[in-house]
């Protein structure tokens, strides 16, 4: 087994999981142009209540995919109870209900659930693949092939059905849309409503190598945040390419570069949202950034 | 004529009434509750700050808890290291945070607001490793621990009074900074920045010399304020400043409101208090009472706590028998 | 224009200070501060005849909230020693124990102001059993300035017990974590004297004090330290260290982890196929943990307790046990039975109630005194054989023993003999 190998599969495994959250930061920043601050407490909302219909005694698949389906309405729900009427005008009220939405939902979990680390099965089989010198858990992969099968439906989805083009023109001129009969808030929240449902698909799937509790995603958030950025505020693709690209940086600089170390990892983070904000704001793969005030 | 007169000296006088009332309050209650109080007047100068910026100027900042957490540091190793007055700290942590307000906000002249709340939520997460990482000067995972405050003897005050006092005076020159900001060119500036920024820049506003100006003045306020808990609280260490502070302080400013220097005020108070309340109802509750809170407001009053002062007053003025007809605002320019 | 944002403000304030004044005067009654008057009087404020008051800041809602049962515990505790009479204290008289307790939410600047407000509004006789070692530190001068004991804080910070001069009014409950590290350190000794140990380690003090300790205690031994890695509470994974440790060469992991990241290890262990001897930190030691994580015999998970452990079907018939769950059942039905929380907490409380009728005059000095002079006080929670011992100035740590234990797939087993390293409590700061 070679360190440097088992740091990149690793680093690609961690990068996943960022991947995953990015990709929903992504879905809803598409349709409304917000960066929604309760994205991963939504998906850990939707993984806790996914765990416990299991631990009710339903099948694993079956708890997954209602969980999905319900969380579909929620998101939908949210944009057109809490989001809407504050989003048009207003940006920086409807990126503070996504803060107070953070707050409720961590402390309604703690209430709910206590912080107990909490076993979540895994829908992949338990064992290792071995790459050459590294291992990747079927876990991962599978993770990874999820992930790749979302990017191809979403891009379908997008570019090749009138739902797809509606929703694209929603977000880039709502005005222009009511004039052609399609109503951009229909739009709207059909974009929350996806984005919470891949947020519980995300939470489902990473929870079994995290370890269920109220702070599995709060950790993952930041880089997530790096991945999209990266990736193009507004790319489903880029935001796995950037997710898995933010995973092996990280891993990579915390084992080799000396001054950065385990402890300051969290930098890379930081310096890449940074760096890609005032060198390239479009990202790796976004189209432009959407101006609006 | 005579009306204009009447209302402006009923204004003076309730921000006389109000000083007043805020000089008398610490020999009015129990020592912990001035000490509460105090605490509560040091977030007002970075709520003030994060009300200049995010509420007016529309750039959304979640990092104010870490240059909250950098003000205190600076007065707590200065203190703690040269045994310098607290007076000559606060400033030297207004100071430095103005400065690493500029280094943050160069780059931020040219982000969005969206984009910016991105880039200072990474940097209130990054900042607590680093101070682990120095330790040498920051004192590591053990903090940095200052002597209780102690009132000159010319007061004759204990020294939870005192601290609310100059936490006080502070807090109202922090307001007063902001007030007149805002009734100043870069205030001007910033409102039309917030509104249209293109149209801004097209009526020769220098956008990113406001911006960057906002951001740095802002910043200043936060570390001074983080000076003045460092000293009221006598206590910091990285597990003192986390997210979790940026984030209340934002709920601070909505809450309050930003239509008026008031709002910091009410703000302060409001994330001071209402946790302690809300547990004092049920154990657990005290987590959650920010994020409902704050998206009660939002949603039902947008304008903040300050925005029910004028409404409040429109009900009572309202001749008996006539309806009433809510109407925006007058002062939003 | 501009006289109208002013007005709007003057109005506002005018309105919170009117609210504020009727406050004032609702509550002006109950704002003296009565403590240094009183001291000089027969007995400390908070106690009476029949009731003595015990305040505690506690940790129950935001980032830490699984120390919630800590508070519970206590609380379930006290309840369930006023049921059967209350506390006979070293005065003869009997009391029953009032517990007042606050959420901090893990913020210093609220702990400070919950034990303000216990010493000055609730005029408590005591604090007890704070968790939070930030917490803790910013309470701790203000305490020690009132002269209000700030007894057996729930942290294993070797700063409460090192130096008992230097903060009087504060003692620490838990062995220090520089003492976990010296019973790992001596296992060692016993068992790999040449051991090659990697070392995974929360950047906070718990991390540190371990990591401290430990090297102080293998000086001069063949055991050598060949890696170290941190990592912060708020990283998403371990994954990385756990792999640069692993190609350390090392034979034992020193793993100074929380439960969730525990679990992590433990799992990432299992993938790497790399099965050192898992010395594991004891915050982590629960077997809910370790099954989370699928964690089996061949693990080799080492750990130490110092009490009970309530899940092991060896105590299901203990007395103490047995106590601790009714009690438990009784007055906190929310909190898992089976937790080694409410188990550390209940021993704490033990150690409090000891104390207590150890106190021979009803006066916060007495009290100190008491904690200050155990003498192999019990507690039916504690592991057989362990007592809570401190000496003065001399001796401030009431737990320096601890039995090692190790995983065997469903519950813990001891490992041989208590180890004690009574007054030898390695000083790390």
């Amino acid at each position: 087994m070679d360190r440097f190998a088992q740091q990149l599969v690793d680093g690609i495994s961690a990068g996943a999981i960022y991947a995953a959250l990015a990709l929903s930061l992504v879905l809803i920043f598409r349709t409304t142009s917000l960066v929604n601050f309760a994205q991963g407490e939504l998906a850990l909302l939707s993984t806790f209540v996914a765990w416990q219909l299991h631990a009710w005694g339903l099948p694993l698949a079956t708890c997954i995919a209602g969980t999905v389906a319900v969380s579909f309405v929620a998101g939908a729900a949210v944009e057109r109870t809490l989001i809407r009427r504050r989003e048009r005008h207003d940006h920086l009220a409807a990126v503070i209900v996504t803060l107070g939405l953070y707050l409720v939902i961590d402390g309604l979990v703690r209430v709910i659930w206590s912080a107990d680390v909490k076993r979540f099965p895994s829908i992949f089989p338990s064992g290792l693949l071995e790459l050459g010198p590294a291992r990747l858990s079927w876990q991962s992969l599978g993770v990874l092939a999820v992930l790749a099968a979302v990017v191809g439906t979403l891009a379908l989805l997008l570019y090749r059905t009138r739902v797809g083009l509606a929703m694209r023109a929603a977000a880039d001129r709502p005005d222009a849309c009511a004039l052609v009969g399609i109503s951009p808030q229909r739009m709207f929240m059909l974009g929350w409503g996806l984005a919470a449902a891949l947020g519980a698909l995300a939470g489902c799937l990473v929870a079994p190598q995290l370890f269920l509790s109220p702070d599995m995603m709060a950790g993952a958030l930041i880089y997530a945040f790096a991945a999209a950025v990266l990736g193009g505020l507004d790319s489903p693709l880029g935001a796995i390419v950037g997710g898995l690209t933010i995973g092996v940086v990280e891993n990579l600089a915390g084992s080799y570069v000396d001054w950065i170390g385990p402890d300051l990892k969290v930098l890379v983070g930081f310096a890449t949202i940074l760096l890609i904000l005032l060198v390239r704001p479009q990202g790796l793969f976004g189209m432009r950034w959407t101006v609006r005030a | 004529m005579s009306r204009l007169r009447r209302s402006l000296t009923a204004r003076r006088g309730a921000w006389a009434a109000a000083a007043a009332v805020a000089l008398l309050l610490p020999f009015w209650f129990a020592s912990y509750q001035v000490f509460q109080l105090a605490t509560a007047m040091a977030f007002v100068p970075a709520i003030a700050g994060l009300m200049l910026l995010t509420g007016v100027a529309g750039q959304v900042s979640l990092g104010h808890g870490a240059l909250f957490a950098i003000g205190a540091y600076t007065a707590a190793i200065i203190v703690e290291r040269t045994g310098a007055p607290f007076a000559a700290a606060v400033l030297a942590a207004i100071v430095v945070t103005g400065a690493v307000g500029v280094l943050v906000g160069l780059p931020a002249l040219r982000l969005q607001g969206m984009q910016l709340a991105l880039v200072t939520v990474a940097f209130a997460v990054s900042l607590p490793p680093v101070l682990l990482r120095f330790d040498g000067l920051t004192g590591g995972v053990a903090g940095i621990s200052l002597p209780p405050v102690v009132a000159p003897a010319w007061s004759g005050l204990e020294g939870d009074q005192w601290a609310y006092l100059c936490a006080l005076a502070a807090a109202f020159v922090s307001l007063a900074v902001v007030a007149a900001v805002l009734r100043g060119r870069l205030g001007l500036a910033l409102r039309a920045v917030q509104a249209d920024e293109l149209a801004a820049q097209a009526a020769g506003i220098d956008v990113a010399r406001a911006k960057t100006l906002a951001f740095a003045i802002s910043a200043a306020l936060a570390g001074g304020a983080g000076a003045l808990y460092v000293f009221v609280v006598g206590f910091a260490s990285p597990e003192s400043f986390p997210l979790l502070l940026g984030i209340a302080f934002l709920v601070g400013m909505v809450v309050g409101g930003t239509g008026s220097v008031a709002g910091p005020l009410l703000g302060a108070l409001f994330i001071q208090f209402a946790p302690a309340v809300a547990g004092d109802v049920r154990d657990d509750l005290g987590g959650i009472v920010y994020g409902v809170a704050v998206v009660l407001v939002v949603l039902a009053v947008p304008g903040g706590a300050t925005s029910l002062v004028p409404l409040a007053r429109r009900l009572a003025r309202r001749p008996a028998g006539t309806p009433f007809v809510p109407h925006q605002e007058e002062e939003t320019a | 224009m501009r006289s109208s944002v002013a007005g709007r403000g003057g109005a506002a304030v005018a309105l919170v200070a009117l609210a504020f004044t009727a406050a004032a005067c609702g509550r002006s009654g109950s704002s003296e501060s009565g403590s240094s008057t009183a001291a000089a009087a027969a007995s400390s404020p908070g106690i009476t005849d029949d009731e003595v008051v015990i305040g505690s800041s506690q940790i129950l809602t935001g980032p830490a909230s699984a120390y919630a049962e800590l508070a519970q515990t206590v609380d379930a505790y006290i309840a369930d020693v006023n049921a059967r009479g209350g506390v006979r204290m070293g005065d003869g008289k009997t009391r029953s124990i009032r517990f007042t307790y606050y959420d901090d939410a893990f913020d210093p600047s609220r702990a400070v102001a919950n034990m303000r407000r216990l010493v000055q509004q609730d005029r408590v006789f005591a604090t007890f059993g704070q968790a939070g070692s930030s917490s803790v530190s910013a309470a701790r001068d203000y305490l020690n300035q009132q002269r209000v004991p700030q007894l057996f804080v729930f942290s294993g910070d070797t700063e409460w017990g090192a130096d008992p001069r230097k903060s009087p009014w504060t003692i620490g409950c838990p062995p220090a974590y520089a003492t976990e590290a010296a019973f790992y350190a001596g296992e060692l000794k016993r068992t790999m004297p040449n051991a090659k140990v990697a070392v995974l380690y929360e950047n906070d003090d718990l991390g540190q004090d371990v990591l401290a300790g430990f090297k102080q205690a293998i000086e001069g031994t063949g055991i050598t330290v060949v890696a170290e890695q941190s990592y912060a509470v708020t990283d998403p994974t371990v994954d990385s260290q756990v792999v640069n440790l692993a190609h350390s060469g090392a034979d034992v992991l020193l793993d100074v982890s929380t439960p969730k990241f525990a679990a992590a290890v433990v799992s990432k262990l299992h993938q790497l196929d790399w099965r050192p001897v898992h010395l594991l930190a004891a915050v982590s030691a629960s077997a809910q943990v370790l099954q989370a994580a699928r964690a089996t015999a061949q693990d080799k998970i080492v750990s130490y307790t110092y009490v009970k452990d309530p899940a092991s079907p060896a105590y299901a018939d203990d007395a103490g046990v047995k106590q601790f769950k009714q009690a438990l059942e009784t007055y906190a039905p929310k909190v898992d039975p089976d937790s080694q929380i409410a188990a550390y907490a209940w021993a704490c409380s033990d150690a409090l109630l000891r104390t207590l009728e150890a106190t021979k005059a009803p006066t916060r000095e007495a009290l100190m005194d008491a904690a200050r002079h155990l003498d192999g006080a019990e507690s039916p929670m504690l592991v057989p054989g362990l007592t809570f011992t401190t000496d003065g100035d001399a001796d401030g740590f009431p737990l320096e023993s601890g039995q090692l234990i190790r995983f065997d797939g469903t519950t813990f087993q001891p490992i041989g003999e208590v180890v004690s390293f009574e007054g030898r409590t390695p000083r790390v700061r």
